[in-house]
C-alpha cells in the first residue's frame, strides 16, 4: 500500500514531526497508507530539536516494531527510515530518519568557492550576502537566512540519499513538506524541494512518479518570537524581528511560484513572549507549541482525502480555534478535530499516568501477573524503550506535555499535576459518589484484568499495550462517557 | 458411603474417637458432617473469592494477602465447625475435639488450596492469585 | 435425632458438592463412579448398619408384660389351729407381751378385714375331724381375731400338712381367692406309716398340683416368735413334746394364688415382710435393660460403644479390650417387679452371674439406683446398675449375659433340720423344711431357673 513520505525541513518540521509522533502513539488513524516516512532536513546536525525528535522516532519504531503490525491502537502506525523502506537491504543509504547531506562543515564562503571568484562574482556575492553569512559555518543552519539556504541545499538534490528516496518512490505514494516560512533551511528548503520534484526534466529516478505524487505542505507561518540579544553579545544570533517580513516575501513568491501543491496548510499565531534566542546548535531545543501539535493535524487531515478528492484544485487550509482563549482544551478544537484526537489523546494519556504510577503497584494483579510483568518490565529493553517514550525528560510524552502547558498560549487539555484519573480531562470530569469511584485504581485493574481476558499475547510487552488499549477505551466510554 | 469416606478420612489422621463411647456419634455424625461442611465451606469461600469478589464484583480483593485471609478465614471456620459439632451433638469434649478441629483446619487449607487450583481460572480479577501456576493465559 | 436430620439434610447439599467437584474434576474415573452412585443411590454399607441395629433396638424393650401386681384381690385366710399352735397364742395377760406371731397376725387380719387392697375376706380355722381329714371351719372376723388374741382353748389334733394344703387350695381355687396360710408347718406324718417322712417331698408335690395346673404361685414367708407351752416336734423322741417359755419356733405364712394376686397381697396386704422369703412359680417379664455407655454417673473404660447410635436401649456394644485398657461399662437393670429381696444390691452381688461368649469378662460392681440417677432422664427408669469387666475378646462376635438364677434363698437350709425334738438347743428350725421346699420346687420345675436374663451382644471392634 501507499507510503506517505513527510519532508520535515529545519527546526519547525522536526517539532511538528515531534507532535506527529505523539498523536501516532495515542493511535490517532493515519488513512490511505500504511507507512510513513519522516524525512528530517537539517544541516545543522546538532539541532536539538532535530536531535530529540530522531530520538523518539527511533523509540517509537521500536515500540511499533514490538507490536507488529496493527489497524489500530497505540503505536499501530508504521513509521519507518528511508533506507528501510527498500526492504532488501541494498540500500546504501544510512538508516536513520534525518540526513545531512554531506558534510557541510566550513563558512559560507568557502562553501561557494567566494575567494576563487573574481572581482565582479565577489561583488554579486557581496551583495547578495552578508559579511556573517558568508563567515558563519554551515553546520550550524542557515540561522534564519532563506539567501544562504537555497544555494546550499540545492546541493542536496544530487546527494545519494535523495536519490535512493526517488528511486523507491512508487505511484500512488504521497509527498507532505512541514517548514516553516520565517526560518532558513525551511523557507528555502520547501520551494527547492518541490520544484526538483516537480520538474519535468528531472534527473532523479521516477521522475514521473514523483511529478504526479499527491503533495501537501503545511506551511507554518511565525508563532514565536526570540529574544533580543544583549548589547555587546556574539553576533552570532537570529533576529526575529525579520520573521514577518521574511514571511510576507515567502508568501509572495509561493503565491507566483509555487506549482504542483495539491492541499496547502497554514498556520500561526501571534508570537507570545520571547524564546531563548539559540540560533542552532544542541542549544536550540525549543519547548513544544500547541502550533506545532496543531500543524501535525494537517498531515492526518491531507491523509483523510482521496486520491481523487485531492486531484482536483489545489486545497488551501488554515486552522482556527472555536474561541481565542490561552488555555486551549479539546473543547475549544472544532468537532472534527476534537473527534480524530480527543479521545485517543485521553486514552493514551491515561495509558502513560497508570503506566508509570500505578503499574509497579499492579504485580499481583491478573493482567500483570499472567504474563510476569514485574519480571519483564525489568528484564525486557522493550519496556524501558517505552518508559523513555512515556517518561524520557528529553523527548518524552509527559515533557512534550509539560512543555506545551509552559507557552503563553497552552495546550491544556490535561490537568497535569492531577493524580486523579477522575480530574485529569479539563473538559470532562466523572462524577464519584461513595459507591461510585469512578475511574480509581482498582476500576483500572479491574478494567485491564477484564480486558487480559481476551488476550492471548503471551509476551508481556504486547499484552499489557492491548490490555491498556481496551481498558482506556472502556473508562473513557463507560466512566468518562466521553463523547 | 459419605459417612465412611469421612470417618475413614479423620479416623486416618486422628486414631479411633475418643471418647469411645461416642465412637458412633462421630462416625455417624459428626465426621460426616463435618467432613460435608468443610467441602461445602471451603467451595464457597473459595466461589466466593473467585467468582463473587474478583468476576461479579470486582473488589480488588484480587491480591495473595486477600487470598491469604480467606484461606485463614475458612481454617478458622474449619476448626470452629467439629468444636460446635461436638457441643451440638451432646458429645463429651475432649483433647481429641480439638486435634480434630486442628486436623480439619488443616484439610481446610489444603481443600481450599485445591478448590483456588481448580476453579481460579474463571476469575477475571485474581486467575493468578494465588500464582499464575497452572493456567499460562 | 435432631442432628440426624441434620445429617440428611447435608447429605443431599453433599452429593451436590459432590457433583459439582466431580463436574470440575471431569475425568473418566471420576465420572464412572458417580454413574455407579447414579445407579445405587442408596449404597447397602451406607444404609445397613443403622437399620440392622436399629431393629436391634425396637426389639428391645420388655416384650411379655410382666403380670403386674393386681389392684383388689379376694382373699382366704387360713389359721392352722392345733395344739402346736397354741404356744404362739398364749392368753393374753397383763404382764405379758403379744408374740411375735400374734402381733404379726393381728396387723395381717386387720389389713385383710379393713385394707383396701383385699376385696372379699374368709377367715378358717384348719383343723381335723376325727377320721384325720382336716377340716376348713369358716368363721368370722372377730372368731378368728379372737383366736389369735386369747389363744386356742379347744383340743385339736395337728392336721397332716399335705392334706391341709390340699384342702385349703382346693377351697380358694372354688372362690376363687387368694390362698394365706398360716402354719408352724410341722409336719407331724402319722406314726403308724413311717413312710410319709421319706415322701413329705412328693406329698406336698401332689397336694399342691392343683396350683401347678392352675398356673398358681407360692410365696412362703418364714418368721419365728416366742413360744409358750406345750411343743410337739415331729420327730417324737426322746420326748413327745417339750414345754417352751418363749423359745423362739418358726411359722411361715403360704401365699397361694395367681402371680399378679400373690404380688398384691405381699407387697399391699403383708407388707413389712421377713426377712426369710421364697418364691415359687413366679416368672418375672423381661427386665427391661440397656447398656450405659453415655452416662457421666457411669463412664465407660476402654474403647466400647453402642452399635447403634440412636437407639435408646442399647443392646448391642461394639469393643475392643486393649493391653492395660480392659473395656469396663455398666448395664442398667429395671428390677423394680422383682420381690423386694432380689432387689438388694448385695443380694445381686452375690448371686448375678455373667455367661459370656466369644471373651472372658466379670461382674464388677454392682449398685442401685440413687435420686441422683433418677434425676437423669436416660437412668431413671432404672433401679440397678452392674459394671462388667471385659478383659479379652476371642470372636469377631459375642454376648455378655447377665443373669439371676432362681436359687434355693439360704435361709431354708438353715431353718431345716433332721430332729426338731428341742427347739431350745436348736431354735428357728423346722423338721424337714429342705423336704418341703423341694415339694414346691418340683411342682415348679419347668419353669426357667433364672429369675432374668440380659444379654447384651457385642462386636470386636476392628478399624
Amino acid at each position: 500500500m501507499a507510503k506517505l513520505f513527510v519532508f520535515g525541513i529545519g527546526g519547525t518540521g522536526s517539532r511538528v514531526i515531534r507532535s506527529l509522533v505523539m498523536l501516532m502513539a495515542a493511535g490517532v488513524k493515519i488513512k490511505n497508507c500504511d507507512k510513513i516516512v519522516p524525512i528530517i532536513i537539517d544541516p545543522d546536525t546538532q539541532n536539538g530539536d532535530m536531535n530529540r525528535t530522531v530520538e523518539l522516532l527511533k523509540t517509537y519504531k521500536h515500540l511499533h516494531d514490538q507490536l507488529g503490525k496493527r489497524d489500530e491502537g497505540f503505536f499501530h502506525t508504521n513509521i519507518s527510515t528511508l533506507s528501510s523502506i527498500a526492504g532488501d537491504g541494498s540500500s546504501k543509504v544510512r538508516d536513520s530518519f534525518v540526513y545531512d547531506f554531506g558534510g557541510i562543515n566550513k563558512p559560507f564562503k568557502d562553501h561557494v568557492g567566494y575567494n576563487q571568484l573574481d572581482i565582479d562574482s565577489q561583488a554579486l556575492v557581496d551583495l547578495l550576502f552578508t559579511p556573517e553569512n558568508l563567515n558563519n559555518s554551515l553546520d550550524v543552519g542557515f540561522r534564519g537566512s532563506p539567501n544562504v539556504g537555497s544555494v546550499v541545499l540545492n546541493e542536496i538534490i544530487d546527494s545519494p540519499e535523495m536519490r535512493f528516496f526517488a528511486s523507491n518512490f512508487q505511484a500512488g505514494d504521497r509527498i507532505f513538506f512541514v517548514s516553516s516560512i520565517f526560518g532558513g533551511t525551511g523557507a528555502a528548503g520547501f520551494p527547492l524541494l518541490l520544484k526538483n520534484f516537480k520538474d519535468s526534466r528531472s534527473s532523479l529516478p521516477n521522475a514521473s512518479s514523483l511529478n504526479a505524487a499527491l503533495t501537501g505542505a503545511m506551511v507554518v507561518l511565525p508563532y514565536f518570537s526570540l529574544e533580543q540579544p544583549a548589547a555587546g553579545a556574539e553576533v552570532d544570533f537570529i533576529d526575529s524581528n525579520t520573521f514577518t517580513t521574511k514571511a510576507k516575501d515567502a508568501l509572495s513568491y509561493y503565491q507566483h511560484h509555487l506549482q504542483g501543491v495539491n492541499a496547502t496548510y497554514y498556520m500561526g499565531d501571534t508570537p507570545d513572549k520571547p524564546l531563548e534566542n539559540n540560533p542552532g546548535r544542541a542549544s536550540q531545543k525549543n519547548d513544544a507549541h500547541l502550533v506545532e501539535l496543531l500543524s501535525a493535524l494537517s498531515i492526518i487531515d491531507f491523509m483523510d482525502y482521496s486520491d481523487n478528492e485531492l486531484s482536483g484544485s489545489a486545497l488551501f487550509h488554515e486552522f482556527g480555534l472555536r474561541e481565542d482563549v490561552d488555555n486551549v482544551q479539546f473543547s475549544h478544537l472544532d468537532q472534527e478535530t476534537r473527534d480524530r484526537i480527543a479521545k485517543q489523546l485521553i486514552r493514551f494519556h491515561f495509558f502513560s499516568r497508570y503506566f508509570t504510577h500505578h503499574v509497579p503497584e499492579d504485580s499481583q494483579a491478573a493482567y500483570a501477573k499472567g504474563v510476569d510483568l514485574a519480571g519483564a518490565m525489568r528484564n525486557e529493553p522493550i519496556f524501558r524503550e517505552l518508559t523513555k517514550f512515556l517518561n524520557s525528560p528529553d523527548f518524552g510524552y509527559e515533557a512534550w506535555l509539560k512543555e506545551l502547558g509552559r507557552m503563553e498560549r497552552t495546550f491544556s487539555a490535561f490537568h497535569l499535576n492531577e493524580p486523579d484519573f477522575n480530574r485529569m480531562v479539563s473538559d470532562k470530569q466523572v462524577e464519584t459518589g461513595f459507591l461510585n469511584k469512578g475511574i480509581s485504581q482498582g476500576a483500572f485493574v479491574k478494567e485491564l484484568n477484564r480486558a487480559s481476558e481476551a488476550i492471548s499475547d503471551r509476551e508481556a510487552f504486547k499484552a499489557t499495550i492491548k490490555a491498556f488499549e481496551v481498558a482506556t477505551n472502556n473508562l473513557v466510554e463507560e466512566k468518562l462517557k466521553y463523547s | 458411603m459419605i459417612q465412611n469416606f469421612f470417618s475413614g478420612l479423620y479416623e486416618l489422621f486422628l486414631g479411633r474417637p475418643m471418647p469411645a463411647n461416642f465412637t458412633q456419634d462421630y462416625r455417624e455424625v459428626i465426621f460426616p458432617n463435618t467432613g460435608l461442611l468443610l467441602l461445602v465451606i471451603s467451595l464457597a469461600l473459595v466461589v466466593l473469592y473467585y467468582y463473587v469478589f474478583n468476576r461479579v464484583m470486582s473488589t480488588g480483593f484480587y491480591k495473595p494477602k486477600h487470598w491469604f485471609i480467606m484461606l485463614i478465614l475458612n481454617a478458622v471456620i474449619a476448626f470452629a465447625v467439629p468444636i460446635m459439632q461436638v457441643n451440638g451433638n451432646g458429645v463429651e469434649t475432649h483433647s481429641y475435639t480439638y486435634t480434630f478441629a486442628f486436623v480439619n483446619a488443616v484439610l481446610s487449607l489444603v481443600l481450599f488450596f485445591v478448590f483456588s487450583l481448580l476453579l481460579k481460572k474463571g476469575s477475571v480479577q485474581a486467575w493468578t492469585t494465588p500464582m499464575r501456576w497452572p493456567h499460562s493465559r | 435425632m435432631k442432628s440426624d436430620y441434620m445429617f440428611n439434610k447435608q447429605r443431599t447439599a453433599g452429593t451436590l458438592v459432590l457433583w459439582l467437584m466431580i463436574v470440575l474434576a471431569g475425568t473418566g474415573c471420576y465420572t464412572k463412579k458417580s454413574q455407579e452412585e447414579e445407579t445405587a443411590p442408596e449404597p447397602k454399607s451406607e444404609s445397613a448398619a443403622p437399620a440392622a441395629t436399629g431393629a436391634e433396638a425396637t426389639e428391645a424393650p420388655p416384650a411379655a408384660t410382666p403380670p403386674s401386681a393386681k389392684a383388689k384381690v379376694d382373699v382366704d385366710l387360713y389359721l392352722e389351729v392345733s395344739n402346736g399352735m397354741k404356744g404362739f397364742m398364749p392368753p393374753p395377760a397383763a404382764d405379758k407381751k403379744p408374740t411375735v406371731f400374734q402381733s404379726r397376725l393381728n396387723k395381717l387380719l386387720s389389713e385383710v378385714e379393713d385394707g383396701i387392697y383385699v376385696d372379699s375376706k374368709r377367715y378358717y380355722l384348719a383343723k381335723e375331724d376325727g377320721q384325720g381329714q382336716p377340716v376348713l371351719e369358716s368363721v368370722s372376723y372377730g372368731t378368728l381375731k379372737n383366736t389369735i388374741t386369747s389363744g386356742i382353748k379347744a383340743d385339736v389334733r395337728g392336721t397332716p400338712l399335705p392334706a391341709m394344703l390340699q384342702a385349703a387350695l382346693a377351697n380358694s381355687i372354688k372362690g376363687g381367692a387368694v390362698s394365706v396360710i398360716v402354719s408352724d408347718f410341722i409336719h407331724g406324718p402319722d406314726p403308724n406309716n413311717p413312710g410319709q417322712f421319706l415322701s413329705l417331698d412328693s406329698d406336698i408335690r401332689s397336694s399342691l398340683k392343683q396350683a401347678e395346673h392352675k398356673n398358681l404361685v407360692v410365696a412362703v414367708l418364714a418368721d419365728a416368735s416366742p413360744f409358750y407351752g406345750s411343743y410337739y416336734p415331729a420327730v417324737k423322741k426322746p420326748a413327745t413334746k417339750q414345754n417352751l417359755t418363749g423359745q423362739e419356733v418358726p411359722f411361715y405364712t403360704w401365699v397361694i394364688g395367681p402371680q399378679a394376686e400373690v404380688q398384691t397381697v405381699i407387697n399391699k396386704v403383708l407388707r413389712n415382710l421377713p426377712a426369710q422369703q421364697a418364691y415359687f412359680g413366679f416368672s418375672y417379664g423381661a427386665v427391661p435393660y440397656s447398656a450405659i455407655l453415655k452416662a457421666k454417673a457411669f463412664k465407660p473404660q476402654g474403647v466400647v460403644y453402642c452399635t447403634s447410635r440412636t437407639a435408646q436401649v442399647c443392646t448391642s456394644v461394639n469393643l475392643i479390650p486393649e493391653k492395660g485398657a480392659p473395656v469396663a461399662f455398666d448395664i442398667a437393670l429395671d428390677l423394680s417387679q422383682l420381690p423386694a429381696s432380689m432387689q438388694e444390691a448385695a443380694y445381686l452381688k452375690k448371686h448375678l452371674q455373667l455367661t459370656v461368649t466369644g471373651g472372658k469378662a466379670a461382674i464388677g460392681t454392682v449398685v442401685a439406683a440413687t435420686p441422683d440417677t433418677r434425676a437423669v432422664p436416660e437412668l431413671a427408669t432404672y433401679t440397678h446398675f452392674v459394671r462388667v469387666t471385659v478383659t479379652q475378646v476371642t470372636a469377631a462376635t459375642g454376648t455378655l449375659t447377665v443373669q439371676l438364677p432362681s436359687v434355693v434363698p439360704a435361709w431354708i437350709p438353715q431353718w431345716s433340720t433332721q430332729n426338731d425334738n428341742n427347739p431350745a438347743a436348736a431354735p428357728r428350725k423346722t423338721y424337714q423344711l429342705q423336704k418341703i421346699v423341694e415339694g414346691l420346687q418340683a411342682l415348679y420345675r419347668d419353669k426357667s431357673e433364672q429369675v432374668f436374663t440380659a444379654t447384651i451382644k457385642f462386636n470386636k471392634e476392628t478399624n
